[in-house]
């Protein structure tokens, strides 16, 4: 409960909409509480994405990592794991893939509170994503055909609630989107294949 | 076949023909893969990269009469530690990293039902970790998911490089190990003082959650146990199902909604999950279905779209 009552000041002092007992309140709290401070941090690296600030952590390692993995696996591993944490971390915000469900009803976020507008072109992830995957699929033009999303359309969206308000995601259901990803990647862990790549997904999502 | 620049590169440079290792058509290779996690023991070192993030792990695994045990520290940022013993939880560093889903037990390979799903294929030979491993490719057959590249060990059969692609052939994530040593020391195994030991498991039950099924689920995909459990306690109870088509998952969450609890319709990626959330409503009570998995978005929006719920929707009726 008082969680609760913390996080909607913790809220509102983002929206530039909290008291001073609020204010007083959240700084009190988040002196003594890691997980508020880490939330409270989040939220502010959110905010910047979505206000186009610059953040000074805003740089980019997963790009040349990513690249230079390609030719020389082993040796530039190590300066991967040298990476500051701060610029790990808003690797992760900056460059959260972007939800490619154009013609889906549902609200477009992105993990945490930052959100997509729902008219943007779906953008390729940044990073790895964008050079090209060994071989794959090249063999599937049916991929992209726009058959199956039509129909699904049709016979899906059709019968769904209206168009989500354009507003982020409650606190609550950011919380819970995150509680989920990591179930769900710790429930992987209990499969055989491929073994560990649950549980890196699972430990990828820790510190952020 | 239009080829990619990469695979041109890499084919002409450093997939070599190796007549021996390809001498095992695609299925013995991930049968082999399979029997690797039940009897190899090792120390390694991988990364794991998705959009956005890039980690670094150790691993030390004995397999032995006893069962499987396996340590797993992450080396970078927050030291985060974790001890499994036959697939449950031993201790962790971090209470975000512990769950205690207990579901079915781990899932054996069946490449006669892959190969439904997915053509597999050889593409040729390179090395990891300064060791030769066969690239086995995995490409789906419809829209439904995803597809994989696996680099087996030729030795061992271990997975130590596995790649996740999507249908614009942009890749989602990548694991890879860096090092890995088939001998382990003596106190390999000995956790490191942040490794909490676990509280007692919240109380949990397999229940039977048809009502929740959703009404679509990709061709392939079959149902593992469902589980009815509080996510933390003095919460309503949250209903879990984990769906597979033998490689591929999702897992799909049901919960009440109340106004401490609210939640709209969403769509959220983090690298190469896909989290889609959906308000049902059933007799008065908004409930909230998510789906998360390693599937593509247009697939998560269809699974979520088809529970018979949503149809009876208040808000939906005109």
């Amino acid at each position: 409960m008082r969680n609760e009552v913390l996080q909607e000041s913790l809220s509102a002092l983002m929206d530039n909409e909290a008291d001073e007992l609020e204010v007083r309140r959240v700084l009190q709290a988040a002196d003594q509480d890691p997980a508020l401070r880490s939330t409270w941090a989040r939220y502010q690296m959110a905010r910047s994405v979505m206000h186009k600030e610059p953040w000074q952590g805003s740089v980019d390692l997963s790009a040349g990592i990513a690249a230079a993995l390609q030719d020389e696996p082993a040796l530039h591993l190590e300066s991967g794991q040298a990476a500051p944490v701060a610029a790990q971390g808003s690797v992760l915000w900056r460059n959260l893939g972007r939800v490619a469900v154009a013609a889906s009803v549902t609200l477009a976020v992105l993990v945490g509170v930052r959100m997509v507008n729902q008219g943007d072109a779906p953008t390729q992830p940044m990073t790895a994503a964008s050079s090209p995957a060994p071989s794959m699929l090249q063999a599937n033009p049916a991929a992209r055909s726009g058959a199956v999303l039509a129909g699904y359309s049709q016979t899906g969206t059709a019968a769904a609630e209206p168009l989500a308000p354009a507003q982020g995601p409650s606190a609550w259901h950011e919380q819970r989107i995150s509680r989920y990803l990591r179930e769900h990647a710790e429930a992987g862990a209990q499969f055989n294949t491929p073994q560990l790549v649950p549980y890196a997904r699972a430990a990828s999502m820790e510190g952020r | 076949m239009k080829w990619s620049r990469h695979l041109a590169c890499c084919s002409a440079a450093v997939l070599m023909a190796a007549p021996l290792a390809q001498a095992k058509d695609a299925g013995q290779l991930l049968r082999g893969m399979a029997d690797a996690v039940d009897q190899q023991s090792y120390q390694g070192a991988f990364v794991y990269e998705r959009s956005g993030s890039f980690s670094t792990h150790h691993i030390w695994r004995q397999t032995d009469d006893d069962g499987v045990t396996e340590r797993l520290l992450r080396a970078d940022g927050e030291p985060q530690e974790w001890l499994r013993r036959d697939g449950r939880l031993q201790c962790a560093s971090s209470y975000f990293a512990v769950s205690d889903w207990q579901g079915a037990a781990s899932q054996a390979v069946d490449p006669a039902r892959l190969q439904r799903w997915y053509a597999l294929e050889v593409l040729g030979s390179t090395r990891v970790a300064d060791r030769p491993v066969t690239v086995v490719a995995l490409k789906p057959r419809d829209v439904f998911r995803y597809a994989y590249e696996l680099y087996l060990d030729d030795e061992t059969g271990l997975l130590l490089k596995s790649l996740l692609i999507n249908e614009r052939n942009v890749l989602l994530e990548r694991f890879q190990f860096v090092d890995v040593n088939f001998s382990l020391p003596d106190d390999a195994l000995e956790v490191g003082s942040r490794c909490l030991p676990l509280n007692a498991a919240q109380p949990e039950k397999l229940v039977d959650a048809s009502d929740w099924q959703p009404g679509w689920l990709p061709p392939g995909y079959t149902a593992g146990d469902s589980m009815v459990r509080a996510l933390a306690s003095g919460e309503p109870a949250v209903m879990t199902r984990v769906y597979s088509d033998g490689l591929a998952r999702f897992t799909v969450f049901v919960e009440p909604l109340g106004e401490e609890r609210p939640a709209d319709n969403l769509a959220a990626q983090l690298g190469p999950t896909v989290a889609i959330s959906r308000r049902l409503q059933v007799e008065g009570q908004t409930y909230l279905a998510t789906i998360v998995g390693e599937i593509p978005p247009a697939t998560a929006e269809r699974i979520a779209a088809s529970f018979p719920h949503a149809a009876v929707s208040a808000e939906a009726l005109p």
